[in-house]
Protein backbone atom coordinates (compact mmCIF):
# COMPACT_ATOMS: atom_id res chain seq x y z
CA UNK A 1 0.00 0.00 0.00
CA UNK A 2 2.77 2.71 0.84
CA UNK A 3 3.81 1.70 -2.81
CA UNK A 4 0.68 3.82 -3.91
CA UNK A 5 1.53 6.71 -1.63
CA UNK A 6 5.00 7.28 -2.71
CA UNK A 7 4.38 8.04 -6.31
CA UNK A 8 6.42 10.27 -8.31
CA UNK A 9 4.76 13.28 -10.18
CA UNK A 10 5.50 11.66 -13.31
CA UNK A 11 3.42 8.90 -12.24
CA UNK A 12 0.43 10.94 -10.86
CA UNK A 13 0.40 13.13 -13.91
CA UNK A 14 0.39 10.34 -16.36
CA UNK A 15 -2.08 7.68 -14.42
CA UNK A 16 -5.18 6.90 -16.19
CA UNK A 17 -8.42 7.15 -14.64
CA UNK A 18 -9.60 3.54 -13.38
CA UNK A 19 -12.31 2.61 -15.54
CA UNK A 20 -15.66 1.77 -14.01
CA UNK A 21 -17.53 -1.05 -14.18
CA UNK A 22 -18.32 -2.55 -17.42
CA UNK A 23 -16.86 0.97 -19.33
CA UNK A 24 -15.24 0.37 -22.47
CA UNK A 25 -11.69 1.24 -21.94
CA UNK A 26 -9.46 1.76 -25.40
CA UNK A 27 -6.56 3.06 -23.42
CA UNK A 28 -3.77 0.50 -21.27
CA UNK A 29 -2.36 2.01 -18.65
CA UNK A 30 1.18 3.06 -20.16
CA UNK A 31 4.11 0.72 -19.05
CA UNK A 32 7.41 2.91 -17.82
CA UNK A 33 8.97 3.16 -21.57
CA UNK A 34 5.17 4.42 -22.72
CA UNK A 35 5.20 6.58 -19.49
CA UNK A 36 8.43 8.49 -21.02
CA UNK A 37 7.64 8.50 -24.57
CA UNK A 38 4.32 10.33 -23.19
CA UNK A 39 6.33 12.84 -20.90
CA UNK A 40 8.89 13.92 -23.75
CA UNK A 41 6.22 14.32 -26.19
CA UNK A 42 3.92 16.67 -23.79
CA UNK A 43 6.69 18.52 -22.74
CA UNK A 44 7.63 19.23 -26.44
CA UNK A 45 4.72 20.05 -27.35
CA UNK A 46 3.84 22.65 -24.03
CA UNK A 47 6.86 24.38 -25.11
CA UNK A 48 5.76 24.67 -28.67
CA UNK A 49 2.59 25.95 -27.89
CA UNK A 50 4.19 27.90 -25.19
CA UNK A 51 6.73 29.52 -27.76
CA UNK A 52 3.64 30.35 -30.26
CA UNK A 53 1.70 32.27 -28.01
CA UNK A 54 4.37 34.19 -26.97
CA UNK A 55 5.48 34.40 -30.91
CA UNK A 56 1.99 35.28 -31.69
CA UNK A 57 1.61 38.28 -29.37
CA UNK A 58 5.06 39.66 -29.61
CA UNK A 59 3.81 39.93 -33.82
CA UNK A 60 0.66 41.67 -32.78
CA UNK A 61 2.02 44.19 -31.22
CA UNK A 62 4.12 45.27 -33.41
CA UNK A 63 3.49 48.27 -35.92
CA UNK A 64 2.11 47.63 -39.54
CA UNK A 65 1.29 50.26 -41.77
CA UNK A 66 -2.84 50.33 -41.10
CA UNK A 67 -2.10 50.07 -37.50
CA UNK A 68 1.44 52.53 -36.58
CA UNK A 69 1.01 51.35 -32.90
CA UNK A 70 0.03 47.71 -33.06
CA UNK A 71 -3.16 45.58 -32.03
CA UNK A 72 -2.96 46.68 -28.53
CA UNK A 73 -3.45 50.10 -28.97
CA UNK A 74 -6.08 50.85 -26.28
CA UNK A 75 -7.81 52.76 -28.43
CA UNK A 76 -9.01 49.78 -30.79
CA UNK A 77 -10.22 47.44 -28.00
CA UNK A 78 -12.19 51.27 -26.27
CA UNK A 79 -15.34 50.34 -27.95
CA UNK A 80 -16.11 47.49 -25.80
CA UNK A 81 -16.58 49.09 -22.77
CA UNK A 82 -19.41 51.15 -24.29
CA UNK A 83 -22.84 49.37 -23.87
CA UNK A 84 -23.92 50.43 -26.96
CA UNK A 85 -21.44 48.41 -28.70
CA UNK A 86 -22.60 45.31 -27.00
CA UNK A 87 -25.93 46.12 -27.53
CA UNK A 88 -25.23 46.15 -31.30
CA UNK A 89 -23.77 42.64 -31.35
CA UNK A 90 -26.21 41.55 -29.51
CA UNK A 91 -29.23 42.01 -31.95
CA UNK A 92 -26.91 40.04 -34.35
CA UNK A 93 -26.46 36.98 -31.98
CA UNK A 94 -30.29 36.99 -31.69
CA UNK A 95 -30.59 37.16 -35.30
CA UNK A 96 -28.05 34.46 -35.17
CA UNK A 97 -29.75 32.78 -32.26
CA UNK A 98 -33.47 32.78 -34.06
CA UNK A 99 -32.30 31.63 -37.51
CA UNK A 100 -30.41 28.68 -36.26
CA UNK A 101 -33.09 27.63 -33.62
CA UNK A 102 -35.66 27.22 -36.16
CA UNK A 103 -33.43 25.74 -38.78
CA UNK A 104 -32.60 22.84 -36.40
CA UNK A 105 -35.97 22.38 -35.18
CA UNK A 106 -37.20 22.17 -39.33
CA UNK A 107 -34.00 20.23 -39.87
CA UNK A 108 -34.84 17.45 -37.33
CA UNK A 109 -37.91 17.19 -38.59
CA UNK A 110 -37.39 16.77 -41.89
CA UNK A 111 -34.24 14.58 -41.25
CA UNK A 112 -36.25 12.39 -38.80
CA UNK A 113 -38.78 11.88 -41.35
CA UNK A 114 -36.27 11.47 -44.56
CA UNK A 115 -34.19 9.11 -42.72
CA UNK A 116 -37.59 7.09 -41.42
CA UNK A 117 -38.71 6.52 -45.01
CA UNK A 118 -35.36 6.02 -46.55
CA UNK A 119 -34.67 3.34 -44.03
CA UNK A 120 -37.78 1.81 -43.91
CA UNK A 121 -40.11 3.11 -46.22
CA UNK A 122 -41.54 0.99 -49.49
CA UNK A 123 -39.84 0.83 -52.46
CA UNK A 124 -41.49 0.46 -56.07
CA UNK A 125 -39.86 -0.62 -59.27
CA UNK A 126 -37.35 1.57 -59.82
CA UNK A 127 -38.26 2.64 -63.80
CA UNK A 128 -41.41 4.10 -62.15
CA UNK A 129 -39.55 5.82 -59.57
CA UNK A 130 -37.42 7.52 -62.50
CA UNK A 131 -40.41 8.32 -65.07
CA UNK A 132 -41.89 9.92 -61.51
CA UNK A 133 -38.44 11.62 -61.43
CA UNK A 134 -38.46 13.31 -64.99
CA UNK A 135 -42.26 14.53 -65.08
CA UNK A 136 -41.75 16.29 -62.04
CA UNK A 137 -38.55 18.23 -62.94
CA UNK A 138 -40.34 18.57 -66.90
CA UNK A 139 -43.60 20.10 -64.73
CA UNK A 140 -40.97 22.24 -62.51
CA UNK A 141 -38.93 23.65 -65.31
CA UNK A 142 -42.51 24.43 -67.44
CA UNK A 143 -44.26 25.93 -64.83
CA UNK A 144 -41.30 28.33 -64.46
CA UNK A 145 -41.33 29.31 -67.75
CA UNK A 146 -44.70 29.72 -67.68
CA UNK A 147 -45.51 31.11 -64.46
CA UNK A 148 -43.78 32.57 -61.79
CA UNK A 149 -40.41 30.93 -59.53
CA UNK A 150 -42.91 31.01 -56.73
CA UNK A 151 -45.61 28.79 -58.84
CA UNK A 152 -42.59 26.27 -59.54
CA UNK A 153 -41.55 26.21 -55.79
CA UNK A 154 -45.09 24.91 -55.30
CA UNK A 155 -45.03 22.40 -57.85
CA UNK A 156 -41.42 20.58 -56.85
CA UNK A 157 -43.20 20.69 -53.30
CA UNK A 158 -46.47 19.21 -54.17
CA UNK A 159 -43.98 16.34 -56.49
CA UNK A 160 -41.99 15.54 -53.81
CA UNK A 161 -44.81 15.15 -51.15
CA UNK A 162 -46.59 12.78 -54.43
CA UNK A 163 -42.96 11.39 -54.46
CA UNK A 164 -42.72 10.58 -50.75
CA UNK A 165 -46.38 9.41 -50.47
CA UNK A 166 -46.04 6.61 -53.39
CA UNK A 167 -42.02 5.92 -53.73
CA UNK A 168 -41.29 6.56 -49.73
CA UNK A 169 -37.82 5.27 -49.78
CA UNK A 170 -36.55 6.53 -53.45
CA UNK A 171 -38.12 9.78 -52.78
CA UNK A 172 -36.42 10.51 -49.49
CA UNK A 173 -33.12 8.95 -51.25
CA UNK A 174 -33.50 11.68 -54.06
CA UNK A 175 -34.40 14.64 -51.48
CA UNK A 176 -31.32 13.69 -49.48
CA UNK A 177 -28.42 13.29 -52.38
CA UNK A 178 -30.01 16.24 -54.04
CA UNK A 179 -29.92 19.11 -51.12
CA UNK A 180 -26.65 17.28 -49.26
CA UNK A 181 -24.79 17.91 -53.21
CA UNK A 182 -26.41 22.06 -53.27
CA UNK A 183 -23.98 24.55 -52.26
CA UNK A 184 -25.49 26.15 -48.77
CA UNK A 185 -25.22 29.97 -50.10
CA UNK A 186 -26.82 28.84 -53.17
CA UNK A 187 -29.56 27.57 -51.02
CA UNK A 188 -30.00 30.48 -49.10
CA UNK A 189 -29.78 32.82 -51.99
CA UNK A 190 -32.19 31.35 -54.10
CA UNK A 191 -35.55 31.88 -52.27
CA UNK A 192 -34.45 35.61 -51.23
CA UNK A 193 -33.48 36.42 -55.31
CA UNK A 194 -36.35 34.30 -56.65
CA UNK A 195 -38.78 33.93 -54.29
CA UNK A 196 -38.81 37.46 -52.62
CA UNK A 197 -38.44 35.61 -49.84
CA UNK A 198 -37.16 37.87 -46.43
CA UNK A 199 -33.28 37.60 -45.07
CA UNK A 200 -34.26 35.73 -42.33
CA UNK A 201 -36.36 33.24 -43.97
CA UNK A 202 -34.30 32.81 -46.62
CA UNK A 203 -31.43 31.83 -44.33
CA UNK A 204 -33.59 29.49 -42.23
CA UNK A 205 -35.00 27.53 -45.45
CA UNK A 206 -31.16 27.07 -46.74
CA UNK A 207 -30.67 25.89 -43.52
CA UNK A 208 -32.94 23.76 -43.12
CA UNK A 209 -32.60 22.11 -47.18
CA UNK A 210 -29.18 21.43 -46.50
CA UNK A 211 -28.86 20.33 -42.84
CA UNK A 212 -32.49 18.16 -43.17
CA UNK A 213 -30.03 16.06 -45.58
CA UNK A 214 -27.15 15.82 -43.41
CA UNK A 215 -29.10 15.03 -40.34
CA UNK A 216 -31.21 12.62 -41.94
CA UNK A 217 -27.91 10.80 -43.26
CA UNK A 218 -26.64 10.68 -39.20
CA UNK A 219 -29.96 9.17 -38.35
CA UNK A 220 -29.99 6.77 -41.10
CA UNK A 221 -26.41 5.46 -40.00
CA UNK A 222 -27.90 5.16 -36.76
CA UNK A 223 -30.66 3.20 -37.80
CA UNK A 224 -28.30 0.75 -39.84
CA UNK A 225 -26.05 0.39 -36.94
CA UNK A 226 -29.13 -1.01 -35.08
CA UNK A 227 -29.15 -4.85 -34.68
CA UNK A 228 -31.81 -6.32 -37.16
CA UNK A 229 -33.18 -8.19 -34.53
CA UNK A 230 -34.99 -5.01 -32.85
CA UNK A 231 -36.84 -4.75 -36.36
CA UNK A 232 -37.76 -8.54 -36.40
CA UNK A 233 -38.91 -8.18 -32.95
CA UNK A 234 -41.11 -5.47 -33.35
CA UNK A 235 -42.38 -6.75 -36.98
CA UNK A 236 -42.98 -9.97 -34.94
CA UNK A 237 -45.22 -8.92 -32.26
CA UNK A 238 -47.23 -7.16 -34.26
CA UNK A 239 -46.31 -3.95 -34.93
CA UNK A 240 -46.56 -1.98 -38.32
CA UNK A 241 -43.95 -1.20 -40.14
CA UNK A 242 -44.19 2.43 -39.13
CA UNK A 243 -45.21 1.73 -35.71
CA UNK A 244 -42.03 -0.68 -35.36
CA UNK A 245 -40.14 2.59 -36.86
CA UNK A 246 -41.05 5.40 -34.18
CA UNK A 247 -41.56 2.96 -31.68
CA UNK A 248 -38.79 0.51 -31.22
CA UNK A 249 -35.88 2.50 -34.03
CA UNK A 250 -36.15 5.62 -33.93
CA UNK A 251 -35.72 6.12 -30.04
CA UNK A 252 -32.57 4.02 -30.22
CA UNK A 253 -31.38 5.77 -32.99
CA UNK A 254 -31.58 9.06 -32.48
CA UNK A 255 -30.02 8.10 -28.94
CA UNK A 256 -27.25 6.16 -30.88
CA UNK A 257 -27.07 9.52 -33.47
CA UNK A 258 -27.38 12.53 -30.70
CA UNK A 259 -23.50 13.38 -30.72
CA UNK A 260 -23.27 13.62 -34.04
CA UNK A 261 -26.75 15.43 -34.63
CA UNK A 262 -25.36 18.18 -31.92
CA UNK A 263 -21.94 18.01 -34.63
CA UNK A 264 -24.57 18.97 -36.89
CA UNK A 265 -26.35 21.88 -34.82
CA UNK A 266 -23.16 23.52 -33.79
CA UNK A 267 -22.14 24.11 -37.96
CA UNK A 268 -25.60 25.07 -38.57
CA UNK A 269 -25.15 27.85 -36.04
CA UNK A 270 -22.41 29.03 -37.23
CA UNK A 271 -23.08 28.97 -40.94
CA UNK A 272 -25.68 31.63 -40.56
CA UNK A 273 -23.21 33.65 -41.32
CA UNK A 274 -23.58 32.95 -44.62
CA UNK A 275 -26.25 35.07 -44.09
CA UNK A 276 -24.65 37.72 -45.48
CA UNK A 277 -25.43 36.85 -49.10
CA UNK A 278 -28.79 38.38 -49.08
CA UNK A 279 -28.14 40.97 -46.38
CA UNK A 280 -29.28 39.22 -42.96
CA UNK A 281 -27.82 41.20 -39.92
CA UNK A 282 -26.65 38.02 -37.98
CA UNK A 283 -23.70 38.35 -35.50
CA UNK A 284 -20.98 38.39 -37.76
CA UNK A 285 -22.63 41.24 -40.03
CA UNK A 286 -23.20 43.29 -37.30
CA UNK A 287 -19.49 42.52 -35.66
CA UNK A 288 -18.17 43.57 -39.47
CA UNK A 289 -20.48 46.70 -39.68
CA UNK A 290 -18.98 47.67 -36.24
CA UNK A 291 -15.56 47.22 -37.15
CA UNK A 292 -16.06 49.30 -40.20
CA UNK A 293 -16.62 52.02 -38.07
CA UNK A 294 -14.24 51.53 -34.98
CA UNK A 295 -11.73 50.46 -37.52
CA UNK A 296 -11.14 47.67 -35.57
CA UNK A 297 -11.35 44.35 -37.32
CA UNK A 298 -8.88 42.36 -35.53
CA UNK A 299 -10.23 43.09 -31.84
CA UNK A 300 -13.72 42.83 -33.39
CA UNK A 301 -13.01 39.52 -35.11
CA UNK A 302 -11.60 38.19 -31.89
CA UNK A 303 -14.47 38.88 -29.74
CA UNK A 304 -16.78 37.45 -32.51
CA UNK A 305 -15.60 33.93 -31.99
CA UNK A 306 -15.36 33.86 -28.71
CA UNK A 307 -18.85 34.94 -28.59
CA UNK A 308 -19.51 32.06 -31.26
CA UNK A 309 -17.51 29.25 -29.21
CA UNK A 310 -20.06 30.91 -26.61
CA UNK A 311 -22.97 29.88 -28.16
CA UNK A 312 -22.15 26.47 -29.14
CA UNK A 313 -20.33 25.86 -26.21
CA UNK A 314 -23.77 26.64 -24.42
CA UNK A 315 -25.61 24.14 -27.10
CA UNK A 316 -23.68 21.74 -26.28
CA UNK A 317 -23.78 22.15 -22.21
CA UNK A 318 -27.52 22.29 -22.42
CA UNK A 319 -27.86 18.81 -24.70
CA UNK A 320 -24.95 17.09 -22.45
CA UNK A 321 -27.09 17.57 -19.50
CA UNK A 322 -30.54 16.90 -21.47
CA UNK A 323 -29.21 13.73 -22.56
CA UNK A 324 -27.75 12.88 -18.81
CA UNK A 325 -31.44 13.39 -17.30
CA UNK A 326 -33.19 11.52 -19.62
CA UNK A 327 -31.32 8.29 -19.00
CA UNK B 1 -53.99 -18.53 -18.75
CA UNK B 2 -56.66 -19.32 -21.19
CA UNK B 3 -57.24 -22.16 -22.67
CA UNK B 4 -56.37 -23.84 -25.57
CA UNK B 5 -58.99 -25.59 -27.54
CA UNK B 6 -57.62 -28.80 -28.69
CA UNK B 7 -58.96 -30.26 -32.10
CA UNK B 8 -57.42 -32.57 -34.24
CA UNK B 9 -57.54 -29.27 -37.14
CA UNK B 10 -54.97 -28.18 -38.50
CA UNK B 11 -54.31 -24.17 -37.63
CA UNK B 12 -50.67 -24.12 -39.07
CA UNK B 13 -50.59 -25.62 -42.81
CA UNK B 14 -47.12 -25.49 -45.09
CA UNK B 15 -47.85 -26.99 -48.47
CA UNK B 16 -45.38 -27.24 -50.98
CA UNK B 17 -43.00 -24.34 -49.85
CA UNK B 18 -40.01 -23.30 -51.75
CA UNK B 19 -37.27 -20.84 -50.94
CA UNK B 20 -34.43 -19.63 -52.77
CA UNK B 21 -31.56 -17.18 -51.14
CA UNK B 22 -30.51 -16.16 -54.73
CA UNK B 23 -28.86 -19.96 -56.08
CA UNK B 24 -28.91 -21.58 -52.76
CA UNK B 25 -32.09 -23.56 -52.90
CA UNK B 26 -32.63 -23.31 -48.64
CA UNK B 27 -36.20 -25.14 -48.65
CA UNK B 28 -37.61 -28.10 -50.62
CA UNK B 29 -41.57 -28.57 -51.57
CA UNK B 30 -41.99 -28.59 -47.84
CA UNK B 31 -45.39 -29.65 -46.19
CA UNK B 32 -45.86 -29.94 -42.88
CA UNK B 33 -49.14 -29.68 -41.01
CA UNK B 34 -49.18 -27.77 -36.98
CA UNK B 35 -52.58 -29.34 -35.61
CA UNK B 36 -54.00 -27.13 -32.87
CA UNK B 37 -52.91 -27.72 -29.44
CA UNK B 38 -49.48 -29.73 -30.81
CA UNK B 39 -46.03 -29.06 -30.31
CA UNK B 40 -43.55 -29.83 -33.45
CA UNK B 41 -39.98 -29.76 -32.89
CA UNK B 42 -37.82 -29.50 -35.91
CA UNK B 43 -34.43 -30.44 -35.40
CA UNK B 44 -31.53 -31.28 -38.21
CA UNK B 45 -28.12 -30.36 -39.14
CA UNK B 46 -26.97 -26.50 -39.09
CA UNK B 47 -27.76 -25.29 -42.27
CA UNK B 48 -30.90 -27.68 -43.01
CA UNK B 49 -33.04 -24.70 -43.68
CA UNK B 50 -35.16 -25.43 -39.94
CA UNK B 51 -34.58 -21.76 -39.01
CA UNK B 52 -35.85 -20.40 -42.41
CA UNK B 53 -38.82 -22.43 -42.16
CA UNK B 54 -40.00 -21.31 -39.18
CA UNK B 55 -39.50 -17.80 -39.86
CA UNK B 56 -40.70 -17.91 -42.85
CA UNK B 57 -44.08 -18.67 -40.74
CA UNK B 58 -44.59 -15.69 -39.41
CA UNK B 59 -43.52 -13.88 -43.00
CA UNK B 60 -40.06 -12.69 -42.02
CA UNK B 61 -38.86 -14.59 -44.45
CA UNK B 62 -40.63 -14.48 -47.71
CA UNK B 63 -40.91 -17.95 -49.81
CA UNK B 64 -41.20 -18.00 -53.67
CA UNK B 65 -43.41 -21.08 -54.03
CA UNK B 66 -45.57 -22.91 -52.28
CA UNK B 67 -48.21 -21.43 -49.29
CA UNK B 68 -48.77 -21.48 -45.74
CA UNK B 69 -52.24 -21.19 -43.71
CA UNK B 70 -52.53 -20.17 -40.18
CA UNK B 71 -56.06 -20.71 -38.63
CA UNK B 72 -57.34 -21.28 -42.60
CA UNK B 73 -56.01 -18.08 -43.80
CA UNK B 74 -53.37 -17.44 -46.29
CA UNK B 75 -50.35 -15.70 -44.73
CA UNK B 76 -50.93 -12.11 -45.82
CA UNK B 77 -47.82 -10.35 -48.29
CA UNK B 78 -48.33 -7.25 -46.32
CA UNK B 79 -49.51 -3.93 -44.61
CA UNK B 80 -51.90 -4.27 -41.65
CA UNK B 81 -53.24 -7.22 -42.24
CA UNK B 82 -50.01 -8.82 -42.25
CA UNK B 83 -49.07 -7.22 -38.64
CA UNK B 84 -52.44 -8.43 -37.82
CA UNK B 85 -51.55 -11.60 -38.37
CA UNK B 86 -47.97 -11.79 -36.93
CA UNK B 87 -50.05 -10.30 -33.51
CA UNK B 88 -51.66 -13.67 -33.66
CA UNK B 89 -48.15 -15.82 -33.92
CA UNK B 90 -45.86 -15.18 -30.89
CA UNK B 91 -42.43 -15.32 -32.00
CA UNK B 92 -39.14 -16.43 -29.60
CA UNK B 93 -35.66 -15.36 -31.42
CA UNK B 94 -32.53 -16.98 -30.58
CA UNK B 95 -30.77 -13.91 -29.96
CA UNK B 96 -33.84 -12.56 -27.27
CA UNK B 97 -33.89 -9.18 -28.88
CA UNK B 98 -36.05 -7.88 -26.33
CA UNK B 99 -36.13 -3.95 -27.00
CA UNK B 100 -33.07 -2.61 -25.24
CA UNK B 101 -34.44 1.37 -24.86
CA UNK B 102 -37.54 -0.26 -22.69
CA UNK B 103 -37.40 -2.18 -19.50
CA UNK B 104 -38.71 -5.50 -19.07
CA UNK B 105 -42.20 -4.73 -18.28
CA UNK B 106 -42.68 -2.36 -21.26
CA UNK B 107 -41.40 -4.91 -23.79
CA UNK B 108 -44.04 -6.80 -22.74
CA UNK B 109 -47.01 -4.62 -22.26
CA UNK B 110 -45.48 -2.41 -25.86
CA UNK B 111 -47.79 -5.48 -28.36
CA UNK B 112 -50.98 -5.26 -26.43
CA UNK B 113 -51.20 -1.29 -25.81
CA UNK B 114 -49.67 -0.46 -29.37
CA UNK B 115 -51.24 -3.29 -31.56
CA UNK B 116 -54.40 -5.25 -29.18
CA UNK B 117 -55.39 -1.51 -27.62
CA UNK B 118 -55.28 -2.84 -24.01
CA UNK B 119 -55.72 -0.31 -21.70
CA UNK B 120 -52.20 0.47 -19.97
CA UNK B 121 -53.51 -0.98 -16.50
CA UNK B 122 -55.04 -3.81 -18.08
CA UNK B 123 -51.83 -4.53 -20.22
CA UNK B 124 -49.47 -3.85 -16.78
CA UNK B 125 -51.70 -6.04 -15.01
CA UNK B 126 -51.45 -8.96 -17.74
CA UNK B 127 -47.48 -8.39 -17.83
CA UNK B 128 -46.43 -8.86 -14.24
CA UNK B 129 -48.85 -12.08 -14.10
CA UNK B 130 -46.98 -13.45 -17.10
CA UNK B 131 -43.64 -12.04 -15.59
CA UNK B 132 -44.25 -13.85 -12.51
CA UNK B 133 -45.03 -17.10 -14.28
CA UNK B 134 -41.59 -17.19 -16.11
CA UNK B 135 -40.40 -16.11 -12.75
CA UNK B 136 -38.65 -12.52 -13.25
CA UNK B 137 -41.86 -10.76 -11.78
CA UNK B 138 -38.58 -8.95 -9.68
CA UNK B 139 -36.80 -7.98 -12.87
CA UNK B 140 -39.98 -5.81 -14.38
CA UNK B 141 -38.38 -2.32 -13.98
CA UNK B 142 -34.47 -3.54 -15.36
CA UNK B 143 -33.44 -3.59 -18.66
CA UNK B 144 -32.99 -6.13 -21.09
CA UNK B 145 -28.89 -5.61 -20.58
CA UNK B 146 -29.03 -5.74 -17.23
CA UNK B 147 -30.37 -9.62 -17.12
CA UNK B 148 -29.06 -12.59 -17.53
CA UNK B 149 -29.30 -14.45 -20.73
CA UNK B 150 -31.90 -17.07 -19.82
CA UNK B 151 -33.58 -13.97 -18.13
CA UNK B 152 -34.00 -11.89 -20.88
CA UNK B 153 -35.08 -15.20 -22.94
CA UNK B 154 -38.04 -16.23 -20.25
CA UNK B 155 -38.94 -12.08 -20.64
CA UNK B 156 -38.83 -12.64 -24.68
CA UNK B 157 -41.47 -15.44 -24.11
CA UNK B 158 -43.56 -13.13 -21.87
CA UNK B 159 -43.30 -10.80 -24.61
CA UNK B 160 -44.76 -12.89 -26.74
CA UNK B 161 -47.67 -14.98 -24.54
CA UNK B 162 -49.07 -11.37 -23.61
CA UNK B 163 -50.08 -11.50 -27.56
CA UNK B 164 -52.47 -13.95 -26.75
CA UNK B 165 -50.50 -15.94 -29.96
CA UNK B 166 -52.61 -18.80 -31.61
CA UNK B 167 -49.39 -20.36 -32.05
CA UNK B 168 -45.66 -19.51 -30.89
CA UNK B 169 -42.57 -20.38 -32.83
CA UNK B 170 -39.29 -20.83 -31.17
CA UNK B 171 -36.17 -20.14 -32.95
CA UNK B 172 -33.04 -22.22 -31.05
CA UNK B 173 -34.53 -20.43 -28.26
CA UNK B 174 -31.68 -21.78 -26.16
CA UNK B 175 -28.90 -21.81 -28.62
CA UNK B 176 -27.11 -18.64 -27.89
CA UNK B 177 -27.64 -19.05 -23.70
CA UNK B 178 -24.95 -20.51 -21.10
CA UNK B 179 -25.12 -24.31 -20.19
CA UNK B 180 -26.48 -23.72 -17.09
CA UNK B 181 -29.41 -21.48 -18.01
CA UNK B 182 -30.89 -23.96 -20.90
CA UNK B 183 -33.33 -25.66 -18.19
CA UNK B 184 -34.55 -22.49 -16.44
CA UNK B 185 -35.64 -21.27 -20.65
CA UNK B 186 -36.78 -25.03 -20.89
CA UNK B 187 -38.46 -25.58 -18.14
CA UNK B 188 -41.05 -22.49 -19.12
CA UNK B 189 -41.80 -24.20 -22.62
CA UNK B 190 -42.57 -27.24 -20.87
CA UNK B 191 -44.64 -25.70 -18.72
CA UNK B 192 -46.37 -23.65 -21.78
CA UNK B 193 -46.73 -27.11 -24.08
CA UNK B 194 -48.25 -28.57 -21.58
CA UNK B 195 -51.00 -26.57 -20.96
CA UNK B 196 -51.85 -27.33 -24.65
CA UNK B 197 -50.23 -24.16 -26.07
CA UNK B 198 -49.66 -24.90 -30.19
CA UNK B 199 -45.84 -24.42 -31.10
CA UNK B 200 -43.32 -25.02 -33.72
CA UNK B 201 -40.14 -25.51 -31.95
CA UNK B 202 -36.23 -25.21 -33.51
CA UNK B 203 -33.71 -26.55 -31.07
CA UNK B 204 -30.79 -28.80 -30.94
CA UNK B 205 -32.19 -30.00 -27.12
CA UNK B 206 -33.08 -33.50 -27.78
CA UNK B 207 -33.79 -34.00 -24.02
CA UNK B 208 -36.94 -31.48 -25.04
CA UNK B 209 -38.11 -32.74 -28.17
CA UNK B 210 -38.51 -36.03 -26.30
CA UNK B 211 -40.48 -34.83 -23.20
CA UNK B 212 -42.64 -32.31 -24.72
CA UNK B 213 -42.51 -32.97 -28.41
CA UNK B 214 -46.05 -34.86 -30.10
CA UNK B 215 -44.29 -35.04 -33.14
CA UNK B 216 -40.48 -34.46 -34.54
CA UNK B 217 -39.35 -32.89 -37.94
CA UNK B 218 -36.42 -33.70 -39.31
CA UNK B 219 -34.76 -31.51 -41.93
CA UNK B 220 -31.80 -32.28 -43.97
CA UNK B 221 -30.44 -29.86 -46.92
CA UNK B 222 -33.56 -27.91 -47.15
CA UNK B 223 -35.85 -31.23 -47.04
CA UNK B 224 -38.47 -32.38 -44.78
CA UNK B 225 -36.97 -35.96 -44.60
CA UNK B 226 -38.75 -37.66 -41.60
CA UNK B 227 -41.89 -36.54 -39.64
CA UNK B 228 -42.49 -39.31 -36.64
CA UNK B 229 -42.89 -39.57 -33.09
CA UNK B 230 -40.39 -38.86 -30.76
CA UNK B 231 -40.45 -42.60 -29.26
CA UNK B 232 -40.52 -43.72 -32.93
CA UNK B 233 -38.04 -41.01 -34.10
CA UNK B 234 -35.45 -41.64 -31.62
CA UNK B 235 -35.35 -45.39 -31.22
CA UNK B 236 -36.28 -46.47 -34.55
CA UNK B 237 -35.47 -43.58 -37.76
CA UNK B 238 -37.12 -44.96 -40.73
CA UNK B 239 -34.25 -42.65 -43.36
CA UNK B 240 -30.81 -43.02 -43.82
CA UNK B 241 -29.78 -39.10 -42.89
CA UNK B 242 -31.86 -39.13 -39.70
CA UNK B 243 -29.49 -42.50 -38.36
CA UNK B 244 -26.98 -40.71 -39.72
CA UNK B 245 -27.85 -37.25 -37.66
CA UNK B 246 -28.87 -39.09 -34.30
CA UNK B 247 -25.79 -41.43 -34.78
CA UNK B 248 -23.49 -37.82 -34.45
CA UNK B 249 -25.13 -36.35 -31.56
CA UNK B 250 -26.87 -39.00 -29.25
CA UNK B 251 -25.10 -40.55 -26.39
CA UNK B 252 -23.51 -44.15 -27.34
Amino acid sequence: MTSSVERSFSDRLLSVPRPKAGELVLTEELGPGGKRIVMVVSLLSLLIVAYSIYWMYGRLGEPTRLYPKGQYEPSLWAPFKQGTTWKFLWQGAKLTLAAAGVGTVFAMIIGVLMASLRHGGQTRKRSYALALLAGSIALVIAAGVLTSARIAALVAVACLIIGLVFFSRQSAAAYTEFFRACALVTLIASPFRFLQVSPFWSVVLGLTLYYSTTIAEVIRSALRSLPKGQTEAGLAVGLTNKQTMTTVLLPQGLKRALPNILTQTASLLKDTSLGFVVTFRDLLTQSQGAAKQFDNYFPMLLVCAALYITLIGFINFTATRLQRRSR
Amino acid sequence: MTDFVSTSEALVQICGVNKWFGQNHVLTDVDLDVNRGEVVVVIGPSGSGKSTLCRCINRLETIQSGSITIDGVPLPSEGKDLARLRADVGMVFQSFNLFAHKTILENVTLGPIKVRKVSKADATEQAMGLLERVGIAAKAAQYPAELSGGQQQRAAIARALAMKPKVMLFDEPTSALDPEMVNEVLDVMLELANEGMTMVVVTHEMGFARKAAKRVAFMDGGQLVEVASPENFFSAPKTDRARAFLSKILPH
